[in-house]
Protein backbone atom coordinates (compact mmCIF):
# COMPACT_ATOMS: atom_id res chain seq x y z
CA UNK A 1 0.00 0.00 0.00
CA UNK A 2 2.80 2.35 0.88
CA UNK A 3 4.44 1.72 -2.46
CA UNK A 4 1.26 2.57 -4.37
CA UNK A 5 0.70 5.69 -2.34
CA UNK A 6 4.17 6.99 -2.99
CA UNK A 7 3.80 6.29 -6.70
CA UNK A 8 0.59 8.33 -6.84
CA UNK A 9 2.16 11.37 -5.23
CA UNK A 10 4.68 13.01 -7.54
CA UNK A 11 8.16 13.42 -6.21
CA UNK A 12 9.19 16.94 -5.29
CA UNK A 13 12.02 16.84 -7.82
CA UNK A 14 9.52 16.13 -10.61
CA UNK A 15 7.39 19.04 -9.47
CA UNK A 16 10.44 21.24 -9.22
CA UNK A 17 11.33 20.37 -12.82
CA UNK A 18 7.83 21.35 -13.90
CA UNK A 19 8.03 24.49 -11.82
CA UNK A 20 11.34 25.55 -13.34
CA UNK A 21 10.11 24.73 -16.84
CA UNK A 22 6.93 26.77 -16.56
CA UNK A 23 7.46 29.53 -14.02
CA UNK A 24 8.89 32.18 -16.35
CA UNK A 25 6.19 31.72 -18.97
CA UNK A 26 3.57 31.69 -16.24
CA UNK A 27 4.91 34.94 -14.85
CA UNK A 28 4.87 36.64 -18.25
CA UNK A 29 1.35 35.41 -18.88
CA UNK A 30 0.14 36.54 -15.44
CA UNK A 31 1.76 39.92 -15.92
CA UNK A 32 0.05 40.37 -19.28
CA UNK A 33 -3.26 39.38 -17.71
CA UNK A 34 -3.06 41.69 -14.71
CA UNK A 35 -0.50 44.33 -15.63
CA UNK A 36 0.81 44.54 -12.09
CA UNK A 37 4.00 43.06 -10.73
CA UNK A 38 2.91 42.08 -7.22
CA UNK A 39 -0.50 40.86 -8.36
CA UNK A 40 1.16 38.72 -11.03
CA UNK A 41 3.51 37.18 -8.43
CA UNK A 42 0.55 36.30 -6.22
CA UNK A 43 -1.34 34.88 -9.14
CA UNK A 44 1.54 32.62 -10.18
CA UNK A 45 2.01 31.39 -6.63
CA UNK A 46 -1.71 30.64 -6.22
CA UNK A 47 -1.80 28.85 -9.56
CA UNK A 48 1.16 26.59 -8.78
CA UNK A 49 -0.19 25.83 -5.31
CA UNK A 50 -3.53 24.86 -6.81
CA UNK A 51 -2.11 22.84 -9.69
CA UNK A 52 0.41 21.01 -7.48
CA UNK A 53 -2.45 20.15 -5.12
CA UNK A 54 -4.29 18.48 -7.98
CA UNK A 55 -1.30 17.13 -9.84
CA UNK A 56 -2.11 13.54 -8.89
CA UNK A 57 -5.43 13.91 -10.75
CA UNK A 58 -3.71 15.03 -13.93
CA UNK A 59 -3.82 12.02 -16.23
CA UNK A 60 -1.52 13.44 -18.87
CA UNK A 61 1.64 15.11 -17.51
CA UNK A 62 1.96 16.94 -20.84
CA UNK A 63 -1.25 18.73 -19.98
CA UNK A 64 0.50 20.52 -17.11
CA UNK A 65 1.20 23.68 -19.15
CA UNK A 66 -2.32 24.13 -20.53
CA UNK A 67 -3.78 23.28 -17.12
CA UNK A 68 -1.57 25.86 -15.43
CA UNK A 69 -2.54 28.48 -18.02
CA UNK A 70 -6.21 27.75 -17.55
CA UNK A 71 -5.82 28.00 -13.78
CA UNK A 72 -4.09 31.37 -14.20
CA UNK A 73 -7.00 32.64 -16.29
CA UNK A 74 -9.61 31.42 -13.80
CA UNK A 75 -7.75 32.89 -10.85
CA UNK A 76 -7.23 36.18 -12.68
CA UNK A 77 -10.94 36.34 -13.45
CA UNK A 78 -11.82 35.71 -9.82
CA UNK A 79 -9.23 38.15 -8.61
CA UNK A 80 -10.44 40.99 -10.77
CA UNK A 81 -14.02 40.25 -9.87
CA UNK A 82 -13.36 40.15 -6.16
CA UNK A 83 -11.09 43.10 -5.83
CA UNK A 84 -12.61 45.17 -8.64
CA UNK A 85 -9.12 45.75 -9.81
CA UNK A 86 -8.93 49.18 -11.38
CA UNK A 87 -6.15 50.23 -13.62
CA UNK A 88 -4.42 53.27 -12.23
CA UNK A 89 -2.98 55.29 -14.94
CA UNK A 90 0.72 55.68 -14.46
CA UNK A 91 2.55 58.91 -14.67
CA UNK A 92 3.64 59.58 -18.21
CA UNK A 93 6.63 61.71 -17.40
CA UNK A 94 8.51 60.58 -14.32
CA UNK A 95 12.14 60.12 -15.19
CA UNK A 96 11.47 59.47 -18.85
CA UNK A 97 13.60 61.37 -21.29
CA UNK A 98 11.66 63.66 -23.59
CA UNK A 99 12.84 61.82 -26.68
CA UNK A 100 11.19 58.60 -25.50
CA UNK A 101 7.86 60.23 -24.79
CA UNK A 102 5.83 59.32 -27.90
CA UNK A 103 6.55 55.60 -27.53
CA UNK A 104 5.87 55.66 -23.79
CA UNK A 105 2.60 57.49 -24.34
CA UNK A 106 1.61 54.94 -26.97
CA UNK A 107 2.36 52.05 -24.66
CA UNK A 108 0.61 53.65 -21.73
CA UNK A 109 -2.51 54.23 -23.77
CA UNK A 110 -2.42 50.63 -25.01
CA UNK A 111 -1.87 49.38 -21.46
CA UNK A 112 -4.77 51.46 -20.23
CA UNK A 113 -7.00 50.20 -23.03
CA UNK A 114 -6.08 46.58 -22.33
CA UNK A 115 -6.71 47.02 -18.62
CA UNK A 116 -10.21 48.23 -19.33
CA UNK A 117 -11.15 44.91 -20.96
CA UNK A 118 -12.89 42.13 -19.04
CA UNK A 119 -10.37 39.47 -18.01
CA UNK A 120 -11.52 36.82 -20.46
CA UNK A 121 -11.38 39.21 -23.41
CA UNK A 122 -7.92 40.23 -22.35
CA UNK A 123 -6.88 36.61 -21.89
CA UNK A 124 -8.23 35.75 -25.35
CA UNK A 125 -6.11 38.51 -26.90
CA UNK A 126 -3.00 37.46 -24.99
CA UNK A 127 -3.47 33.83 -26.01
CA UNK A 128 -3.93 34.72 -29.67
CA UNK A 129 -1.49 37.61 -30.15
CA UNK A 130 1.20 36.85 -27.61
CA UNK A 131 1.13 33.10 -27.10
CA UNK A 132 0.27 32.64 -30.80
CA UNK A 133 -2.13 29.83 -30.00
CA UNK A 134 -4.54 28.65 -32.67
CA UNK A 135 -8.21 29.44 -32.20
CA UNK A 136 -8.85 25.88 -31.07
CA UNK A 137 -5.99 25.93 -28.55
CA UNK A 138 -7.00 29.34 -27.20
CA UNK A 139 -10.63 28.25 -26.89
CA UNK A 140 -9.46 25.17 -25.00
CA UNK A 141 -7.35 27.28 -22.64
CA UNK A 142 -10.35 29.48 -21.92
CA UNK A 143 -12.75 26.56 -21.63
CA UNK A 144 -15.09 27.88 -24.31
CA UNK A 145 -16.08 27.09 -27.88
CA UNK A 146 -14.16 28.40 -30.87
CA UNK A 147 -17.17 30.56 -31.72
CA UNK A 148 -17.10 32.11 -28.27
CA UNK A 149 -13.35 32.62 -28.54
CA UNK A 150 -13.76 34.41 -31.87
CA UNK A 151 -16.39 36.61 -30.30
CA UNK A 152 -14.14 37.45 -27.35
CA UNK A 153 -11.30 38.37 -29.69
CA UNK A 154 -13.51 40.43 -32.00
CA UNK A 155 -15.09 42.29 -29.12
CA UNK A 156 -11.74 42.78 -27.43
CA UNK A 157 -10.17 44.22 -30.56
CA UNK A 158 -13.20 46.44 -31.17
CA UNK A 159 -13.02 47.82 -27.65
CA UNK A 160 -9.29 48.35 -27.94
CA UNK A 161 -9.73 50.23 -31.19
CA UNK A 162 -12.51 52.28 -29.62
CA UNK A 163 -10.37 53.17 -26.64
CA UNK A 164 -7.31 53.96 -28.74
CA UNK A 165 -9.30 56.15 -31.11
CA UNK A 166 -10.88 57.84 -28.11
CA UNK A 167 -7.38 58.71 -26.94
CA UNK A 168 -6.64 60.23 -30.33
CA UNK A 169 -4.32 57.46 -31.54
CA UNK B 1 -3.28 41.02 -39.88
CA UNK B 2 -4.87 44.41 -39.20
CA UNK B 3 -3.06 47.41 -37.79
CA UNK B 4 -4.62 46.95 -34.36
CA UNK B 5 -3.64 43.27 -34.27
CA UNK B 6 -0.09 44.17 -35.28
CA UNK B 7 0.14 46.93 -32.67
CA UNK B 8 -1.29 44.67 -30.00
CA UNK B 9 1.12 41.83 -30.82
CA UNK B 10 4.09 44.21 -30.70
CA UNK B 11 2.90 45.71 -27.45
CA UNK B 12 2.36 42.34 -25.77
CA UNK B 13 5.80 41.08 -26.79
CA UNK B 14 7.41 44.26 -25.42
CA UNK B 15 5.43 44.03 -22.20
CA UNK B 16 6.32 40.36 -21.76
CA UNK B 17 10.01 41.08 -22.22
CA UNK B 18 9.71 43.65 -19.45
CA UNK B 19 7.77 41.33 -17.14
CA UNK B 20 9.41 40.89 -13.74
CA UNK B 21 10.94 37.56 -12.78
CA UNK B 22 9.10 35.39 -10.35
CA UNK B 23 10.96 35.83 -7.10
CA UNK B 24 9.45 33.28 -4.76
CA UNK B 25 11.38 30.02 -4.40
CA UNK B 26 9.98 26.63 -5.31
CA UNK B 27 10.20 25.47 -1.67
CA UNK B 28 7.82 28.23 -0.55
CA UNK B 29 5.27 27.22 -3.17
CA UNK B 30 5.58 23.56 -2.21
CA UNK B 31 5.08 24.43 1.45
CA UNK B 32 1.84 26.20 0.62
CA UNK B 33 0.75 23.30 -1.60
CA UNK B 34 1.34 20.87 1.28
CA UNK B 35 -0.62 23.08 3.67
CA UNK B 36 -3.46 23.24 1.18
CA UNK B 37 -3.43 19.46 0.73
CA UNK B 38 -3.34 18.97 4.50
CA UNK B 39 -6.30 21.33 4.98
CA UNK B 40 -8.27 19.56 2.26
CA UNK B 41 -7.53 16.27 3.99
CA UNK B 42 -8.53 17.74 7.34
CA UNK B 43 -11.84 18.89 5.92
CA UNK B 44 -12.47 15.40 4.52
CA UNK B 45 -11.68 13.85 7.91
CA UNK B 46 -14.02 16.33 9.62
CA UNK B 47 -16.83 15.47 7.19
CA UNK B 48 -16.35 11.75 7.78
CA UNK B 49 -16.34 12.36 11.54
CA UNK B 50 -19.57 14.37 11.31
CA UNK B 51 -21.25 11.65 9.26
CA UNK B 52 -20.12 9.02 11.74
CA UNK B 53 -21.38 11.10 14.68
CA UNK B 54 -24.71 11.66 12.94
CA UNK B 55 -25.03 7.93 12.26
CA UNK B 56 -24.38 7.11 15.91
CA UNK B 57 -26.93 9.71 17.01
CA UNK B 58 -29.51 8.34 14.56
CA UNK B 59 -28.91 4.80 15.77
CA UNK B 60 -29.39 5.89 19.38
CA UNK B 61 -32.51 7.81 18.46
CA UNK B 62 -33.88 4.77 16.64
CA UNK B 63 -33.22 2.55 19.64
CA UNK B 64 -35.22 5.00 21.80
CA UNK B 65 -38.12 4.90 19.33
CA UNK B 66 -37.75 8.55 18.32
CA UNK B 67 -37.53 7.99 14.57
CA UNK B 68 -40.24 9.26 12.23
CA UNK B 69 -42.70 6.84 10.65
CA UNK B 70 -41.57 5.55 7.26
CA UNK B 71 -42.44 7.87 4.38
CA UNK B 72 -42.70 11.01 6.47
CA UNK B 73 -40.29 13.70 5.23
CA UNK B 74 -37.73 14.99 7.68
CA UNK B 75 -38.36 18.40 9.19
CA UNK B 76 -36.15 21.00 7.52
CA UNK B 77 -33.18 22.26 9.44
CA UNK B 78 -32.72 26.03 9.52
CA UNK B 79 -30.03 25.93 6.84
CA UNK B 80 -32.14 23.79 4.51
CA UNK B 81 -35.24 25.98 4.51
CA UNK B 82 -36.01 27.45 1.13
CA UNK B 83 -38.47 30.15 0.23
CA UNK B 84 -41.66 30.24 -1.82
CA UNK B 85 -42.62 33.27 -3.87
CA UNK B 86 -46.06 33.88 -5.33
CA UNK B 87 -45.54 36.15 -8.33
CA UNK B 88 -48.96 37.63 -9.02
CA UNK B 89 -47.90 39.64 -12.06
CA UNK B 90 -46.08 36.74 -13.66
CA UNK B 91 -48.72 34.27 -12.47
CA UNK B 92 -46.13 31.86 -11.20
CA UNK B 93 -45.18 30.28 -7.92
CA UNK B 94 -41.45 29.90 -7.51
CA UNK B 95 -39.76 27.74 -4.89
CA UNK B 96 -36.14 28.56 -4.16
CA UNK B 97 -33.73 26.39 -2.18
CA UNK B 98 -31.77 27.93 0.67
CA UNK B 99 -28.99 30.16 -0.59
CA UNK B 100 -30.94 31.40 -3.61
CA UNK B 101 -32.28 34.92 -4.00
CA UNK B 102 -34.98 36.25 -6.24
CA UNK B 103 -33.84 39.20 -8.37
CA UNK B 104 -35.73 42.31 -7.38
CA UNK B 105 -35.67 43.74 -10.89
CA UNK B 106 -35.86 42.66 -14.51
CA UNK B 107 -32.38 41.44 -15.46
CA UNK B 108 -33.05 41.74 -19.21
CA UNK B 109 -34.38 45.30 -19.47
CA UNK B 110 -33.70 45.49 -23.21
CA UNK B 111 -35.81 42.43 -23.97
CA UNK B 112 -39.46 42.93 -24.82
CA UNK B 113 -40.46 39.70 -26.56
CA UNK B 114 -40.27 37.24 -24.93
CA UNK B 115 -40.54 38.96 -21.59
CA UNK B 116 -38.71 38.05 -18.40
CA UNK B 117 -40.91 36.70 -15.62
CA UNK B 118 -38.30 36.29 -12.92
CA UNK B 119 -34.66 35.49 -12.27
CA UNK B 120 -32.99 33.95 -9.27
CA UNK B 121 -29.45 33.08 -8.40
CA UNK B 122 -26.92 32.29 -5.72
CA UNK B 123 -24.63 35.19 -6.60
CA UNK B 124 -24.96 38.90 -7.37
CA UNK B 125 -27.84 39.76 -9.69
CA UNK B 126 -27.05 42.97 -11.59
CA UNK B 127 -29.39 43.87 -14.45
CA UNK B 128 -28.59 44.52 -18.09
CA UNK B 129 -25.44 44.01 -20.08
CA UNK B 130 -23.86 45.45 -23.18
CA UNK B 131 -23.85 42.64 -25.68
CA UNK B 132 -26.68 40.17 -25.08
CA UNK B 133 -30.26 41.41 -25.01
CA UNK B 134 -31.97 38.05 -24.69
CA UNK B 135 -30.22 36.69 -21.59
CA UNK B 136 -29.26 38.26 -18.26
CA UNK B 137 -25.72 39.01 -19.38
CA UNK B 138 -24.51 41.13 -16.47
CA UNK B 139 -25.80 38.69 -13.89
CA UNK B 140 -24.26 35.68 -15.64
CA UNK B 141 -20.93 37.48 -15.98
CA UNK B 142 -21.06 38.46 -12.30
CA UNK B 143 -21.52 34.84 -11.21
CA UNK B 144 -18.74 33.27 -9.18
CA UNK B 145 -17.41 29.89 -10.28
CA UNK B 146 -19.62 28.13 -7.70
CA UNK B 147 -22.78 30.08 -8.48
CA UNK B 148 -25.86 29.25 -10.51
CA UNK B 149 -28.65 31.31 -12.00
CA UNK B 150 -32.13 30.65 -13.37
CA UNK B 151 -34.02 33.11 -15.55
CA UNK B 152 -37.49 32.43 -16.91
CA UNK B 153 -39.09 34.24 -19.84
CA UNK B 154 -42.50 33.93 -21.48
CA UNK B 155 -43.18 33.94 -25.20
CA UNK B 156 -46.31 35.80 -26.24
CA UNK B 157 -48.85 34.87 -28.92
CA UNK B 158 -49.69 31.36 -30.05
CA UNK B 159 -47.19 29.01 -28.47
CA UNK B 160 -48.95 25.73 -29.16
CA UNK B 161 -46.14 24.84 -31.55
CA UNK B 162 -42.49 24.92 -30.66
CA UNK B 163 -42.87 24.35 -26.93
CA UNK B 164 -42.87 20.77 -25.64
CA UNK B 165 -45.07 19.84 -22.71
CA UNK B 166 -43.02 19.91 -19.56
CA UNK B 167 -41.70 16.64 -18.15
CA UNK B 168 -42.21 15.66 -14.52
CA UNK B 169 -38.67 16.63 -13.73
CA UNK B 170 -36.09 18.38 -15.85
CA UNK B 171 -32.74 16.75 -16.42
CA UNK B 172 -29.67 18.65 -17.58
CA UNK B 173 -29.77 16.90 -20.93
CA UNK B 174 -33.30 18.13 -21.56
CA UNK B 175 -31.82 21.56 -22.15
CA UNK B 176 -30.25 22.83 -25.33
CA UNK B 177 -27.02 24.76 -25.68
CA UNK B 178 -27.21 28.51 -26.04
CA UNK B 179 -24.95 30.71 -28.13
CA UNK B 180 -22.59 32.25 -25.59
CA UNK B 181 -20.50 34.33 -27.93
CA UNK B 182 -21.86 37.53 -26.45
CA UNK B 183 -20.98 36.41 -22.93
CA UNK B 184 -17.69 36.90 -21.13
CA UNK B 185 -17.92 33.97 -18.75
CA UNK B 186 -16.80 30.42 -18.12
CA UNK B 187 -20.28 29.50 -16.88
CA UNK B 188 -22.31 27.05 -18.96
CA UNK B 189 -25.76 28.12 -20.12
CA UNK B 190 -28.69 25.96 -21.21
CA UNK B 191 -32.20 26.70 -22.34
CA UNK B 192 -35.23 24.63 -21.36
CA UNK B 193 -38.58 25.12 -23.09
CA UNK B 194 -41.84 24.17 -21.51
CA UNK B 195 -45.53 24.43 -22.30
CA UNK B 196 -47.90 24.53 -19.35
CA UNK B 197 -51.50 25.80 -19.20
CA UNK B 198 -51.10 27.13 -22.70
CA UNK B 199 -48.14 29.26 -21.72
CA UNK B 200 -44.78 28.90 -23.45
CA UNK B 201 -41.79 29.51 -21.19
CA UNK B 202 -38.06 29.57 -21.68
CA UNK B 203 -35.98 28.74 -18.63
CA UNK B 204 -32.32 29.67 -18.87
CA UNK B 205 -30.03 27.90 -16.43
CA UNK B 206 -26.44 29.08 -15.99
CA UNK B 207 -23.99 27.01 -13.96
CA UNK B 208 -20.61 28.31 -12.77
CA UNK B 209 -17.49 26.59 -14.04
CA UNK B 210 -16.66 25.03 -10.65
CA UNK B 211 -20.18 24.67 -9.28
CA UNK B 212 -20.85 21.36 -7.53
CA UNK B 213 -23.46 18.97 -8.89
CA UNK B 214 -25.76 19.90 -6.03
CA UNK B 215 -25.91 23.47 -7.32
CA UNK B 216 -26.95 22.29 -10.76
CA UNK B 217 -29.57 20.01 -9.19
CA UNK B 218 -30.96 22.96 -7.24
CA UNK B 219 -31.28 25.00 -10.42
CA UNK B 220 -33.09 22.18 -12.21
CA UNK B 221 -35.29 21.73 -9.16
CA UNK B 222 -36.39 25.35 -9.38
CA UNK B 223 -37.48 24.83 -12.99
CA UNK B 224 -39.08 21.47 -12.23
CA UNK B 225 -40.97 22.84 -9.21
CA UNK B 226 -42.18 25.94 -11.00
CA UNK B 227 -45.96 26.27 -10.67
CA UNK B 228 -47.40 27.86 -13.80
CA UNK B 229 -50.78 29.42 -13.16
CA UNK B 230 -53.58 29.86 -15.63
CA UNK B 231 -53.14 33.23 -17.32
CA UNK B 232 -56.65 34.20 -16.24
CA UNK B 233 -56.38 33.07 -12.65
CA UNK B 234 -57.03 35.75 -10.04
CA UNK B 235 -54.20 36.63 -7.66
CA UNK B 236 -53.72 34.11 -4.91
CA UNK B 237 -55.71 31.39 -6.67
CA UNK B 238 -53.04 29.65 -8.62
CA UNK B 239 -52.71 26.15 -7.26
Amino acid sequence: VRKRASAAVPRASRLEDLYLAHVDAAMRFAYLLLGEREAAQDLVQDAFVRVFGRYADLKDPNAFGPYLRRTLINLATDRRRKTALEFQRRSLLGSTAVGELPDIVERTVMRSALSSLPTRQRAALVLRYYEDLSETQAADALGCSVTALKSLVTRGLARLRERLEGEGR
Amino acid sequence: MTDIEQALGDFLREEASAAPHYERPFEAVMRLARVRRFLNGAVAVAVVACIAAASVAAARSLSRGEMRPAGEPPPPTPTQVGTQHVLDDAKLIVRLPAGWDLADENLTPNLTEPGELFSAGTGPLPAGGEDCATIPEAAIEAMGPDDALVSVQEEGGDVSHGFPHRPDRFEWDDGTGVFQGCLDTAAVLRQFRLLDRGRGLYAYVAIGSDAPDERRDEALEIVSDLVVCDPGSPPGECE
